[in-house]
């Protein structure tokens, strides 16, 4: 009988850990999915465009004007530090990818909510950035 | 002396089935979600770009206009590319550009970030996490050395590790 009772015991304990396996699983998954959400794509691949058009905005020798078109995403953007960070208007999640400064061209910091297009003027040894919203 | 039971060993294999199926579910699902785009070659073609057009490296005359793929001897040392590329991180891009002069096999050697280059050429050709991209290319310049311009090659070798 008590033998018996002991055996019971121990196949509670093989499921109990079986359980707390399955919710670890399950735990991992919702991490993984938690961490993407429908707009990080987007986000992602704004931050590695606009780091690629920095650095080629560096690579002009003369003057430049160029406008790039955030197609109505309503993303944050910050670019600092040489980073261009993207993030969802409720800070909730974000992008970021480096570029390369050049120690004699400055770049201005620059932080926008959700603007329609961002414009890049080089002039000199400045860049400068602005935020362009439709009216 | 204990004994193992015949129950733990069928629970031991039970357990092992499933955490392989687990793990096999976890694999799948992190495989299919795309969250990376590489841009590890762009970026690559974009820096040498960036050196063909970079007064840091070519030939600037007295009324300041920069003549791209002119290269100009006085400038092509060591510590340039500094000027040129500031990244924030370390391990961002490193690069070895040697330059010969036309006909001949030596050429004039620098390098952008020396210390991750040599860190990563063993890995060039491994892909995936922990590996690099690697970019090389050859490009037609004209040598400036004093008064003499000369025909030659800028062979560029760019290492950006993966993400």
């Amino acid at each position: 009988m008590i033998k018996q009772k002991r055996g019971e015991a121990v196949l509670t304990l093989f499921r109990a850990a079986e359980l707390i396996l399955f919710a670890i699983a399950i735990l991992c998954l919702v991490v993984i999915i938690s961490k993407i959400d429908e707009k990080t794509y987007e986000m992602n691949f704004i931050a590695r465009d606009m780091a690629l058009l920095i650095d080629t905005i560096y690579a002009s020798p003369g003057d430049l004007e160029y406008i790039y078109d955030m197609k109505g995403y309503g993303f944050g953007l910050e670019i600092s530090d040489g980073y261009v960070t993207v993030y969802r208007p409720d800070y909730k999640a974000s992008q970021s990818y480096r570029f390369a400064e050049k120690k004699d061209v400055e770049i201005e910091d620059f932080r926008a909510e959700g603007p329609s297009s961002v414009k890049f003027v080089k002039k000199g040894n400045m860049i400068e950035i602005k935020a362009l919203y439709l009216d | 002396m204990p004994t193992i039971s015949y129950e733990t060993i069928i629970w031991t294999i039970r357990y092992s089935i499933f955490a392989a199926i687990m793990l096999t579910i976890l694999v799948i699902v992190s495989s299919a979600l795309i969250m990376n785009i590489n841009v590890q070659e762009v970026e690559s073609k974009v820096f040498i770009n960036r050196v063909i057009y970079s007064k840091h490296i070519n030939y600037v005359d007295e009324n300041n206009r920069l003549y791209p793929g002119m290269v100009d001897m006085n400038k092509f040392y060591q510590g340039q590319l500094e000027i040129e590329f500031d990244y924030t991180i370390e391990k961002a891009l490193a690069a070895k550009i040697t330059l010969y002069e036309a006909g001949e096999e030596d050429g004039k050697r620098i390098y952008y970030n020396k210390k991750w280059y040599e860190n990563w050429e063993p890995l060039v050709g491994i892909g995936g996490k922990g590996g690099v991209s690697f970019v090389q290319r050859n490009v037609s310049v004209l040598i400036k050395e004093g008064g003499d311009l000369k025909n030659g090659i800028l062979e560029f070798k760019v290492i950006i590790p993966n993400t």
